[in-house]
């Protein structure tokens, strides 16, 4: 029993405008844009998050490329002062507050920059090893779903 | 050939492409075959509740037999139903249960134990009601289904796999749905493409006069259809908002339909009580149509836009419209923001595109989704699996 699913396939349209080619050039485009900076964060967050997230790797990877973006941190915070008459005690007291404890700061900073580029190293090894799996699952369905389709009726 | 309709809502104010795609198929098949309707009391999706009487009625060719839903369970079926979404795999008993406690009739089942062998054919549609299965369970030796199937959690229960294996035929609205259950079943019964037919819109309707009374004085982006998250709305609302600010653009969305509430945003309009006898001018009158949503078996709203010679927007990640724009040369699709902004500044800069477009996509549904085209691909499938005992797949 033939089981050909693209069966009845409707005639394709006049050849006016190439759709395919179109959308190529749209993408390039996109990219140049995005190589250019022009996008907006918001933006850029919406395009890794439309990455095709059919294989669970593709979507651990697009989760690393926004973890990637947070880190590492920084122990560098705004010293500024919005309250113009106080504006510059503020400053100053802030100035001094970073000097006198800078040095704890820095070393808990260190530390997670240390755990953060570690668990980054793990979930990119997480990513490899989910995308073998999803390429030997695949190659199991294949060989699941010729099986199938070579039993008799009657033994199904 | 006497053929049944089995439809889980038929009637005044049912919206819902599986039920127009079936009352659609049906009534025309009543110009050459006698055709009737099995559907419930029930007018309503979401409660389901007996709104019209039992009994047999007509409407124009086609005899309609009305049943009475089966009181359902629920709390059971909400258990159930978060199961299924959340990914875990049910028993066969609790399958049933499902499908028991959603929209099922007994009284209907009664009927086609005792009637069936005086069908021919018996079309069930679409895949995920109870009223489906239980005419599948009650005559599969006759039952056709057009299953209007989704890439869903629902679609990989395996009393859905038993449905694509076990039916009389499957008559599919595209072939990439064919390709979707191929993928979830494997072995499928005989199968063919159908797909909906549609009527020619009238030459020159009047737009001008349809923007004016409906108060449309900006080019629009237009959506029809029930607005929800399945629908994907919310990102349309998403992205077009985000467009009309990045470009300060006089670019209105509009929206017929019902569902989710408007939001209150600049160039956001909603036409109220819409009289879909204008069809042929709302779709005419706008610039573009976007259709978001990522499940479609077919989207008749999009092949309408290209009746009216409108080009279309898809969301690239449904396989079904994507492949009709590809397919037709009718439209463009995106999968991100980005690609949403460059895809809309092209067309709104061009109108020598957006007449390819739509004129591509008019032709396209004009040769492949016609009355003609599609009865025809009915009938042909219909007879082929009638005659033989081992009914084949139609090419």
């Amino acid at each position: 029993m033939n089981s050909d699913a693209h069966t009845n396939e409707p005639d394709s349209g006049n050849a006016g405008v190439d759709v395919t080619a179109l959308m190529a050039e749209v993408r390039a485009e996109v990219e140049r844009k995005r190589a250019l900076g022009m996008y907006p964060p918001e933006v850029l967050d919406d395009m890794d998050q439309s990455q095709d997230f059919g294989h669970s790797s593709d979507a651990i990877r697009a989760g690393l490329s926004g973890l990637r973006r947070t880190y590492p941190f920084s122990m560098e915070a705004p010293i500024t002062a919005s309250r113009p008459a106080l504006a510059p005690v503020i400053a100053s007291t802030k100035r001094a507050i970073k000097r006198g404890i800078g040095w704890y700061i820095a070393s808990i900073v260190d530390q997670l920059n240390n755990f953060a580029s570690q668990v980054v190293r793990l979930l990119d090894q997480v990513a490899d090893q989910s995308s073998r799996i999803e390429q030997r699952l695949t190659s199991l369905e294949e060989q699941v779903g010729d099986l199938q389709s070579r039993l008799p009726k009657e033994a199904e | 050939m006497r053929l049944a309709f089995v439809l889980p809502r038929f009637g005044p104010g049912v919206v819902g492409g599986a039920e127009l795609l079936g009352w659609r198929l049906a009534e025309r098949l009543a110009k050459e075959h006698e055709v009737e309707i099995l559907t419930t009391c029930a007018l309503d999706h979401f409660t389901w509740v007996n709104q019209l009487p039992p009994g047999a009625e007509m409407h124009g060719d086609v005899k309609v037999h009305r049943f009475l839903v089966d009181p359902r369970d629920i709390g059971i079926h909400s258990e159930l139903e978060r199961a299924i979404v959340s990914g875990f795999r049910l028993t066969s008993q609790e399958e049933i249960e499902w499908l028991r406690s959603g929209v099922a009739s007994t009284g209907m089942e009664q009927y086609l134990e005792s009637n069936s062998s005086s069908y021919d054919l018996i079309v069930a549609l679409p895949y995920l009601f109870g009223t489906t299965y239980f005419t599948y369970a009650a005559a599969k030796d006759k039952v056709v289904i057009i299953p209007c199937l989704h890439d869903e959690p629902y679609a990989r229960l395996s009393v859905v796999k038993e449905m694509l294996q076990g039916a009389r035929g499957l008559m599919f609205n595209s072939p990439p749905e064919a390709t979707l259950a191929q993928s979830l079943a494997g072995h499928l019964a005989p199968h063919t493409h159908v797909g909906m037919g549609f009527d020619v819109f009238p030459d020159d309707p009047p737009l001008e006069r349809f923007k004016k009374r409906s108060g449309l004085k900006n080019p629009f982006v237009l959506y029809a259809g029930r607005r929800e998250g399945g629908k994907n709305t919310p990102l349309l609302i998403t992205y077009f908002t985000r467009y009309r600010e990045r470009k300060s653009v006089d670019l209105d969305l509009v929206f017929v339909g019902s569902g989710d509430p408007i939001p209150d945003r600049p160039g956001i309009v909603e036409i109220r009580d819409f009289d879909w006898n204008d069809a042929a001018a709302l779709y005419g009158a706008a610039t573009i149509f976007c259709q978001p949503s990522v499940n479609e078996s077919f989207s008749i709203v999009m092949m309408q836009s290209w009746l009216a010679g409108t080009p279309v927007m898809v969301h690239g990640k449904c396989a079904v419209t994507r492949y009709h724009c590809e397919r037709s040369n009718g439209g463009l699709w995106f999968d991100n923001y980005a690609e949403f902004e460059e895809v809309l500044d092209r067309l709104l800069a061009s109108p020598a595109l957006r007449s390819g477009l739509g004129n591509a996509g008019r032709h396209y549904v004009g040769k492949n989704y016609s009355w003609n085209a599609v009865l025809s691909r009915f009938n042909q499938a219909a007879e082929n699996w009638l005659r033989t005992e081992e009914p084949q797949t139609v090419h």
